[in-house]
């Protein structure tokens, strides 16, 4: 059974211009132990969706329609005493800037700390909390190797920093450290190395999937970047403007890609290995959120459109390993 | 003659910001120690290297954003390291900037229009009717439409504002423009398209530009040559084409096999870079590189290697290296 399930997942919010449709009728699954790219350019709702599987959607922000499955359970509609045990405990988050996970005032050691004391304990009174007396020392040790795990260097030295003390590339292997720290089912990454210099990207990445699969988590991880889902991934989900266009094997999907969005975004990218190859220019922009068109997302600005993507966004069909939804897929198989 | 040569440039900041500590402190930054660097009238020279490496600080000194600790420019005939705010301002609009977040350098009460004619008048190009006009014609330069000169930059997406940027830096025909990451912030739809642009735009104008990025995949896509920055220091300096085909400094190594590309793989464990950059308050003795470099021999600690120019071997270029890996080959 998949770890997270989600089906025709809408999420929308409403503002003064109109209703901005950020999610718009989304299916995807993550199997135990997997690791899935959710991939997609600004304003393709990939955060978004993270956003829903934790049912953190706030007003204007509703979810119309759809439903999200953690272990078979509805995440949309558990109370929020059993939503903030699955937070934290059973789905953990990275963020892309750690200011989101940590606080500044507190010592990096003791947060993770605190984090792991409440997952095993249950909460503890604030006054005690204030006095120090809820310090664990079974807890303090898990986190020292759990320093160490995440190549920390000195973790018995570093559990005493502040958030501040730490280089980017040590906060970001805190904070995975803390992701990972309660043995979670699923974790949801959002960017954790966009800004990062490549060299330290690559430490991390190499370090996390290490890490994830030893433990057998299963990791949502989104990014604009295709050549860290090609590392890290088993399989990939690409968005646009709210739609999932393709998914499949990630090998699959970046040797031969079966939807002209993942091919127009792949010619994009400028690589060195292919110098003289002129990058591929999309033309127009994304879709306005507030005014999507009625036929495919991607066809006013695809090189292949023809007459029939005007009519209705196509459903995903299947091709080899992938699945792709794009009428082109379907009239091939015809 | 180079169109621009830098000189023995150096940058130093003091860490605090309170009068005692800047009196009483020995922490200095050395952001910029010692750069020279020579970029011919033309051509497009790439500026590689990680966070902190000092490369925008570079940047900075060459238009004299900042004011060197030590060191000289001289762009054209002029050497701008003694001239007064006042005696630089003629040269201003003939070096420009454009940074990496939009955002921040464009006005956000004035019209895209304003932004544009401000500029113009103030650098003297042109008045009054001819200044709009001319704003125009720039704005139609980054393929944005005469009615756009109405609005205000936050009615523009990312990308559509780093090309007002664009269009604004060269709205007072500048030679030299400093690129500062300009499309690092982009999505990559949008860094396709903004490429494409500035690689027009350099023709049409006739521009030489200075490429400042940590992204060796755009540099391979825009530059025509390249200079390789760590901890304050240039380490290599080739064509484009040389350094890609066979980088020789163990750093230039170690960024190249830190690029990542769109291509199913595993993650090679062996290759990339251990350990992190060392401050720049206390960098490392001898070659800054010796503590994460796979290569370091004993007399990495003992001299910092000087920038050498070396002839590889069946090359008519030349390259510069700071090794002392090279100079031994060479004895």
């Amino acid at each position: 059974m998949s770890v997270l399930r989600i089906d025709d997942l809408h999420t929308y919010f409403e503002t003064r211009s109109g209703t901005v449709h950020a999610v718009d009728g989304i299916d995807l699954e993550v199997e135990p132990g997997e690791i899935v790219g959710l991939v997609g350019e600004s304003g393709s709702g990939k955060s978004v969706t993270a956003d829903s599987i934790m049912n953190l959607v706030e007003p204007p922000g509703h979810i119309p329609r759809g439903t999200v499955e953690y272990d078979g359970r509805d995440v949309l509609s558990l109370p929020e005493s059993e939503l903030a045990d699955l937070w934290g405990g059973e789905i953990s988050r990275i963020f892309q800037d750690p200011g989101e996970a940590f606080n500044p005032t507190q010592t990096v050691g003791r947060q993770l700390h605190d984090v792991l004391r409440s997952h095993r304990h249950g909460s503890v009174h604030p006054l005690k909390r204030a006095l120090g007396l809820d310090h664990d020392a079974a807890c303090r040790e898990q986190v020292v190797e759990m320093l160490d795990a995440v190549d920390i260097p000195n973790p018995e030295e570093r559990y005493s920093d502040y958030p501040h003390e730490f280089s980017g590339g040590m906060i970001q292997r805190a904070m995975i450290a803390m992701a990972l720290l309660c043995d979670p089912a699923l974790v949801l990454a959002d960017e954790p190395t966009t800004g990062l210099d490549v060299s330290i990207e690559r430490q991390i990445l190499t370090l996390f999937k290490d890490l994830v699969e030893e433990m057998n988590t299963a990791v949502l991880w989104i990014t604009h970047d295709l050549s860290v889902v090609a590392k890290l991934c088993d399989r990939v989900v690409v968005m646009y403007a709210g739609k999932v266009m393709e998914v499949g094997p990630t090998d699959a999907v970046l040797s031969s890609p079966k939807n002209p969005y993942t091919r127009a975004l792949l010619q994009s990218i400028p690589r060195h290995d292919r110098p003289d190859e002129d990058l591929f220019v999309m033309e127009g922009d994304v879709p306005d959120p507030l005014n999507r068109p009625s036929g495919c997302r991607f066809a006013d600005r695809c090189p292949e459109a023809h007459e029939r993507c005007l009519d209705a966004h196509p459903p995903r069909y299947e091709a080899g390993e992938q699945e792709s939804a794009c009428y082109l897929v379907a009239e091939a198989d015809e | 003659m180079s169109l621009l040569e830098a000189r023995g440039l150096r940058k130093e900041f003091s860490t605090g910001s309170g009068l005692l500590t800047r009196l009483f402190s020995d922490d200095v930054v050395h952001a910029v120690d010692g750069v020279d660097l020579d970029i011919e009238a033309g051509q497009t020279m790439g500026l590689v290297g990680e966070s902190g490496c000092g490369k925008s600080t570079l940047g900075d000194l060459l238009l004299r954003i900042q004011d060197p600790t030590d060191g000289t420019v001289r762009f054209g005939d002029t050497d701008l390291t003694g001239l007064s705010d006042r005696e630089l301002r003629p040269y201003r609009s003939e070096m420009q900037m454009v940074f990496q977040n939009p955002q921040s350098s464009l006005n956000p009460k004035h019209t895209v229009g304003k932004i544009l004619r401000k500029a113009i008048r103030f650098h003297g190009v042109a008045d009054g009717a001819d200044a709009a006009a001319l704003a125009e014609q720039h704005l139609d330069d980054v393929g944005l439409r005469p009615e756009h000169a109405e609005r205000y930059p936050h009615e523009f997406s990312g990308g559509q504002q780093q090309r007002i940027a664009i269009a604004r830096a060269l709205s007072v025909d500048p030679e030299f423009v400093v690129l500062d990451e300009p499309v690092s912030a982009l999505d990559v739809s949008v860094q396709a398209k903004v490429l494409e642009l500035i690689d027009d735009l350099k023709s049409k104008y006739d521009l030489t530009l200075l490429f400042i990025t940590h992204d060796l995949n755009v540099v391979r896509h825009v530059c025509d040559e390249v200079s390789v920055m760590y901890l304050g220091e240039i380490v290599e300096k080739a064509s484009t084409e040389e350094l890609f085909d066979d980088p020789a400094h163990p750093y230039t190594r170690a960024l190249f096999d830190s690029i990542t590309l769109p291509e199913p793989g595993e993650l090679d464990r062996e290759r990339g870079i251990t350990g992190e950059t060392p401050s720049p308050i206390d960098p490392p003795s001898g070659c800054r590189f010796r503590t994460r470099c796979p290569a370091a021999m004993p007399e990495c600690a003992a001299e910092n290697p000087d920038l050498v120019e070396r002839e590889p071997e069946g090359s008519a270029e030349t390259r510069l290296t700071a090794c002392h890996l090279h100079d031994a080959v060479e004895n």
